[in-house]
């Protein structure tokens, strides 16, 4: 009898570790993906005659961290005074967030992290010699048309960003993304200095801010409890 | 398994508050001012003390083109802009030189002091470099950049001073002549 009793306390304790084991294990079981799509990309096609970009961003949880994988294509086009321009391209951005709201009940997230984005594009430049800054014009007119293809580009953003149910699985969001100073690879011997990177921007010789507002939609795969007992621990 | 309140910030109204309240501000500053410039900037150097500083520039020209850049314009430099359609330019010189030679006269009167004239002679300067572009902001248009500037001449001598094309370059070239 004595045995019976001891086998079986073993058993539960061994049980219990292992339910332990498997919960923790479980923590880092992602319990949904939640696709989005950058709004930013909308209204520029609908407002600017010049930027016209799609942005779409997948996150999912793993405990209190969010994966995040975002791709994009982007055309940049200028037909200006002195110069037509156009830059055409995809990127994408990888990177893990800290999820400061991982115990929240309606999955929002308040998170910070870094992302390691790249970006492959074509550029080509038309203008008349005599529209370039500070030419004597004393020669005839030619039509300059330049380009780069298949421009490689790197950087790494820093985000800070903030995610809200709004009903059912629909959320809304913002990042404010800070982007460091990209380094850019011209595979093609050409003569014009990259201009505008898809995913970046203009201005590449400096750091540069942005800011993306999103719509998303959740999809769970399975019911999340950790945090419940997280809460109920707290307590 | 109990339940507990939320801490007050977490809460979905201030979340929102929180999200419509950040106003996003971008400013973008353009400069339109570039230190590039297609001016080579040519300047003289005397090979002989007689010379004179000046020098009469009867025509200058270029080829491929029909431009006269100088005419009968007596000066210590010049100010030529390279082809910026190319990245050769071949410029034409017709000089005429000034000279002061002594001529020694039979006592009692004093050596004679004349200005000789030694041309109009032909020369020719021939520029190689590398172009390369940046639009600066699509308002503002292309800064063209010149830059590896190599030589060919029919002078004796020049003094390279810098093989890139900037505003401030005092001098790119001095011809001793």
């Amino acid at each position: 009898m004595r045995l019976i009793l001891i086998s079986f306390i073993s058993a539960i304790t061994i049980c219990a570790g292992a339910i332990d084991g498997m919960a923790q294990i479980e923590r880092f079981i992602p319990s949904h993906v939640r696709i989005g799509y950058d709004l930013g990309g909308m209204a520029n096609t609908l407002l600017s005659d010049q930027l016209d970009y799609h942005d779409f961003i997948i996150d999912t949880d793993i405990n209190k961290f969010l994966l995040n994988v975002e791709y994009g294509n982007a055309t940049f086009q200028a037909n200006d005074l002195y110069v037509n321009y156009k830059s055409t391209g995809n990127y994408f951005r990888l990177g893990l967030d800290y999820n400061f709201m991982h115990d929240s009940k309606d999955f929002n997230a308040l998170f910070f992290g870094f992302r390691y984005a790249a970006s492959t594009f074509d550029e080509e430049v038309q203008y008349p010699s005599q529209n370039a800054i500070q030419m004597d014009t004393r020669w005839p007119v030619d039509t300059f048309n330049i380009g780069n293809n298949g421009v490689n580009a790197g950087w790494v953003e820093a985000n800070l960003g903030l995610r809200v149910r709004v009903w059912n699985n629909f959320y809304m969001g913002m990042i404010v993304r800070y982007k460091i100073k990209p380094w850019v690879n011209k595979s093609s011997d050409g003569t014009l200095a990259p201009f505008y990177v898809p995913g970046f921007g203009k201005d590449l010789n400096s750091d540069r801010w942005n800011l993306a507002y999103f719509i998303a939609y959740r999809i769970p795969f399975r019911k999340k409890k950790v945090y419940e007992e997280d809460i109920s621990n707290k307590e | 398994m109990s339940r507990i309140k939320r801490p007050a910030l977490f809460q979905n109204q201030l979340l929102w508050l929180l999200f419509l309240v950040i106003v996003f501000v971008h400013c973008e500053v353009e400069n339109c001012v570039s230190l590039n410039t297609n001016l080579l900037q040519v300047g003289f150097v005397k090979s002989d003390v007689r010379f004179s500083n000046d020098y009469h520039f009867n025509l200058v020209t270029a080829v491929e083109t029909d431009t006269i850049f100088y005419e009968d314009a007596v000066l210590q430099r010049l100010e030529l802009p390279v082809n910026p359609n190319s990245e050769e330019t071949e410029f034409l010189l017709e000089i005429t030189r000034f000279r002061l030679d002594t001529i020694p006269q039979l006592p009692p009167a004093e050596d004679r002091i004349d200005t000789v004239f030694i041309g109009p002679e032909n020369h020719f300067i021939k520029v190689n470099y590398k172009i390369t572009q940046k639009v600066i902001t699509t308002e503002c248009g292309v800064d063209q950049r010149y830059s590896n500037l190599t030589f060919e001449h029919s002078f004796d001598s020049i003094e390279v001073v810098n093989t890139d094309l900037d505003r401030f370059n005092e001098v790119n070239i001095n011809i001793i002549y």
